[in-house]
């Protein structure tokens, strides 16, 4: 029973997306209204969820269930938190769009609770099968999702590079998961042998700084090499999922092919779960190591930033530009993972950037499915022309999601990379902070072009026969836009920056070797 | 319109009260809070304001500025009007909060605040290149704040663990943050950074090239505000954070600087003397004139520093009623090209009157506010080095030859060209315009003893913690000497 409320959270996405499959079968009402339904249906699921990882928050005592198999701490919790918002405005946003590509919708949301269940369990575990586990069922969703929208065959191409990118990403992650679980055991004739190999992160951590602490260092283990290339199959596989260079050539592609709202939650919600686990795994257990992978985490960043943003400057097609945009937002993160140490707060950081991101790239992402056509038109830059007159709300949301993921202040993206850069300083990785605000600088020029083809341009296209934003769209865009705000110039009393950054760092806490 | 009119000249009623209420033996901050008001308190940052004798004079001219220029884009902001003075108040509120912040995090966001509105007004009321300009003028900020941005990080860490080590909630202090112990390096690498993003601002040579593109594309309106306020934000920057957070570092910096605006000043006077556009000629007078005021600041001088300020007021009026003056025959010729005019001080004579005046005040005519603040600069800094000040005087002797060869060119002589023999002079409303600004021009002449006295004793305060600065770095220099003795008598002595 004890363990049932620890995955109570999860266990009410589950049922949800498998009740919207049930209520679906015997749904009569037309598409669009069937639509707003299973939005309504979805939403007070999240919701119910949302409360329960509240009460979890404040819960004390065991946090761990299933055997010590899940783990629902408040790392688990805060990014669970924040799946939960990002599945939401996903879904709010997936009515108009999928209404205008007269798509079923019965499977579309069962399928993203699914994925959203999935990133709630890779990061409610410290054991990484069951991470490996959560991995898999979050992208088993995402590639039916990713091709979707069938009558497209740029849709379907995504689904196909994505499945097959993401299978070898699987497999080198879990083949990097299996040598370090046989490492941990008698086979591995490391100094201090465990009983039993272990696949939890924390047990590790413990075995591995043993066996350091024992030999003297790292080096001079026995066998040290196998560590070494399983960590560094994990930080590839793991690589990949978040997108980073150059680990990322998929991500162009499928992002532009995927249903747009889709791609906003890929950029935000899959990238959440995989720097969840992600960091899990290093801050827990790698930190002995540090030397050894920083090099690579270092390199990783820088290109990521750079290449990402250098590349997303040439183009022209607005979902594509935001892939690369998000390529080096991965980057950025992973100044957090470089700046790791004991008092840099940088998991708390990448956290805090984690939902400042997800608000604001969401926000885009609702905003593009709006404007995008159903022959498809209407993402290329130039069609942006004379926006700011033709739905002056819309493209001030626009202009603020913008300017947020540039890092001005005072949005949320500005309080993420004041975060992130501040840990890097903390630590000492000056090369790497001067590198990320240089790109920094560069990002703004393609962020800024968007404000100028909206506000600036004249329109080419006669502003007749406006589409209509819908409610639920409308409310979408402004969650993201008061998230934006409010994780940007939150104030201290209710429930503010500082409020939400203190939860960061209690989780921080939670999860820090 | 009228909101935005009404609005800001509230705000200026209400900056009289502080102009008025001011304390000038006070050298502390005045009109702040009693109690900071934490916004993130486990990193240090709260909201703390007041006004000091180096902020105050600045903090008038900018509520003054702002009616004035929203009045004068009545008649030429014709599109998305509401959208315009909103930004006008916009761009308000975000200078004020630079002016009156005491918390670095809070001032950076305000500094940063700026360019929000500024991007949007060159970039949909501007000239035909305003995309060019707005984005040129855009990245540059950003490029020189960014590296601030990280250096004012390293200072809240430093801060936090000299004064806070037991990560409890805190608020910076600026009695504490002038004790922050720095080493040589920290000091010189910090005060770069934060000297970067105000010498961009300013615009120092050689970082002053999206000036003069912002200037000629921006709308009448953006350029008052551009030059009267926006640029005196790097000056401040100067005199608020990097003099006074590392006295060392600008001391040692300082013959550097100096040299440097030098440069700037003669420079810029050279290129405005071959301009054709007469608002390119004002943009380029302006980084000649902003690069005088940087002299008297880094001359280290009381009256240095306070000819700076003085000179940050003259150039926001002078320059601010030139630009205003051009936006008048702009408005009726479309162009600003020198080779269109000519002689039109005959059909013009309202016009041409004010135009000498404000031209005077902006060459530094005695009786004008410009000849006060040069003046300052000019003694401050025959106190710190003559050979400066003598560059600095032919660069003053330039800005009064291309000022009147301008003016010479436009207004005197016979009518040339057919289409200016029917131009309009000023109407009412555009001389009640300038008139605020003229009147400043001779009030901040003729009687500069009361904004003096204003500024008096916080930059006496100022110079007093440079004066301690350089007789410790002094000192360090006499110890190390001597330790250099010590060891070459001890190398010497050893092979024997």
């Amino acid at each position: 029973m004890q363990d049932l409320i620890q995955v109570a959270p999860i266990l009410v996405v589950v049922l949800t997306g498998i009740a919207l499959l049930i209520l679906d079968a015997f749904s009569t009402d037309a598409p669009d209204e069937q639509g707003h339904f299973h939005i309504t249906v979805g939403i007070f699921g999240l919701v119910l969820s949302v409360v329960l990882c509240l009460l979890a928050w404040s819960k004390t005592g065991e946090t761990s269930f299933f055997a010590g198999l899940g783990k629902m701490d408040k790392y688990a919790v805060f990014l669970n938190i924040t799946f939960l918002f990002g599945a939401g405005l996903t879904m709010l946003a997936s009515a108009d769009y999928l209404a205008k590509f007269n798509v079923e919708v019965g499977e579309f949301y069962s399928l993203l609770l699914f994925a959203t269940s999935g990133m709630m369990v890779m990061v409610s575990t410290t054991n990484m099968l069951i991470m490996f586990l959560g991995l898999e069922v979050m992208s088993l969703a995402f590639y039916i999702l990713c091709g979707y929208l069938r009558a497209r065959p740029k849709s379907i191409e995504a689904s196909m590079k994505y499945f097959l990118m993401g299978a070898f990403a699987t497999g080198i992650v879990f083949y990097g998961i299996v040598l370090l679980y046989g490492i941990s055991g008698p086979l591995g004739k490391l100094t201090q042998p465990l009983a039993k190999p272990t696949l939890d992160v924390v047990v590790f951590a413990k075995y591995l700084s043993g066996a350091i602490a024992k030999s003297g260092d790292f080096a001079s283990l026995p066998n040290q090499s196998v560590v070494m290339l399983g960590v560094a199959l994990v930080v590839i596989g793991f690589g990949f999922k978040v997108a980073s260079v150059p680990f990322h050539m998929w991500a162009p592609d499928v992002y532009e092919g995927a249903p747009t709202t889709i791609t906003g939650f890929m950029a935000t919600g899959v990238k959440a779960a995989a720097f969840g686990a992600f960091v899990r795994i290093f801050a827990s257990s790698m930190m002995p190591l540090k030397e050894q992978w920083h090099q690579a985490i270092w390199w990783m960043a820088v290109l990521s930033m750079f290449g990402g943003n250098l590349i997303a400057i040439t183009q022209t097609n607005i979902k594509r530009m935001m892939a690369y945009s998000s390529i080096a937002h991965a980057g950025y993160m992973l100044i957090g993972l470089c700046s790791l140490g004991p008092d840099s707060s940088s998991v708390a950081a990448i956290l805090y950037y984690l939902v400042a991101y997800s608000f604001m790239n969401l926000g885009v992402f609702a905003v593009i499915s709006f404007l995008e056509t159903k022959e498809g038109r209407g993402l290329s830059l130039d069609e942006y022309s004379g926006l700011g007159m033709k739905y002056p709300a819309l493209c001030a949301a626009l202009a603020l999601f913008m300017l947020s993921l540039g890092g001005i202040p005072p949005t949320a993206g500005f309080m993420g990379k004041f975060y992130i850069f501040r840990a890097a300083i903390i630590s000492g990785e000056y090369t790497l902070a001067g590198l990320g605000i240089l790109s920094t600088l560069i990002s703004l020029y393609y962020y800024l072009r968007v404000l100028v083809r909206s506000y600036m341009d004249k329109s080419a296209v006669p502003d007749d026969h406006l589409p209509v934003p819908g409610t639920f769209l409308k409310v979408a865009t402004a969650v993201a836009v008061a998230g934006t705000l409010w994780l940007g110039f939150g104030p201290h009393v209710g429930f503010g920056v500082e409020d939400i950054w203190r939860w960061a760092v209690l989780s921080q806490n939670q999860i820090m070797w | 319109m009228y909101t935005a009119l009404v609005v800001s000249g509230f705000t200026f009623v209400g900056s009289l009260y502080f102009f008025f209420m001011f304390l000038n033996s006070e050298s502390g901050f005045q009109f702040g809070l009693d109690q900071p008001l934490s916004w993130i308190p486990s990193l240090g940052v709260s909201w703390q304001v007041g006004l000091d004798g180096i902020s105050i004079l600045l903090y008038v001219l900018t509520t003054l500025i702002t009616p004035l220029a929203i009045l004068s884009a009545d008649g030429h902001i014709k599109e998305r009007r509401n959208l315009f003075f909103g930004m006008m108040l916009f761009l308000e509120t975000a200078m004020l909060g630079a002016f009156i912040s005491l918390d670095l995090f809070m001032f950076y966001v305000f500094w940063e605040l700026m360019l929000i509105p500024m991007y949007f007004i060159i970039g949909l009321w501007g000239g035909p290149r305003r995309i060019y300009a707005t984005i040129k003028f855009f990245l540059f900020t950003m490029a020189g704040s960014l590296p601030m941005f990280l250096a004012i990080l390293y200072v809240y860490w430093k801060y936090k663990m000299q004064f806070y080590p037991g990560g409890e909630a805190f608020h910076l202090n600026w009695i504490e943050l002038g004790q922050l112990d720095l080493t040589g390096p920290e000091q010189l690498y910090l005060f770069l950074a934060f000297a970067l993003g105000f010498a961009v601002k300013v615009p120092m040579f050689p970082l002053h090239t999206w000036l003069p593109d912002a200037h000629v594309e921006a709308p009448t309106a953006g350029s008052i505000i551009l030059a009267g306020v926006l640029l005196k934000m790097g000056g401040y920057g100067f005199l608020r954070y990097g003099l006074l957070l590392f006295p060392g570092a600008a001391l040692d910096m300082a013959p550097m600087m100096m040299t440097l605006c030098v440069v700037g000043i003669i420079y810029g006077a050279l290129v405005a003397m071959v301009q054709s556009d007469i608002k390119s000629l004002i943009a380029y007078s302006s980084v000649s004139h902003m690069a005088m005021v940087m002299l008297g600041i880094f001359s280290l001088t009381t009256t240095g520093i306070q000819g700076g300020i003085y000179q940050m007021l003259a150039h926001g009026f002078s320059t601010g009623a030139l630009f205003l003056l051009v936006g008048v025959v702009y408005d009726r010729r479309h162009t600003r090209k020198i080779a269109d005019y000519g002689g039109i001080a005959k059909v013009m004579p309202w016009y041409a009157t004010a135009f000498l005046v404000t031209t005077f005040a902006s060459i530094g005519l005695p009786g004008t506010n410009g000849f006060i603040g040069e003046f300052l600069i000019l003694m401050g800094t025959f106190q710190a080095s003559p050979l400066i000040a003598g560059g600095a005087g032919l660069g003053v002797i330039l800005g009064a030859w291309y000022m009147l060869r301008m003016y010479r060119h436009v207004f005197q002589g016979e009518i040339t060209v057919e289409e200016n023999k029917s131009l309009e002079d000023m109407t009412v409303y555009e001389r009640w315009n300038v008139a605020p600004f003229i009147l400043c021009i001779f009030v901040m002449g003729v009687f500069p003893q009361p904004f003096l006295k204003m500024t008096e004793s916080s930059v006496q305060k100022l110079v007093g913690i440079i004066n301690t600065a350089r007789v410790v770095v002094a000192e360090e220099k006499a110890i190390n000497k001597q330790k250099l003795v010590v060891s070459d008598s001890a190398s010497t002595a050893s092979p024997e």
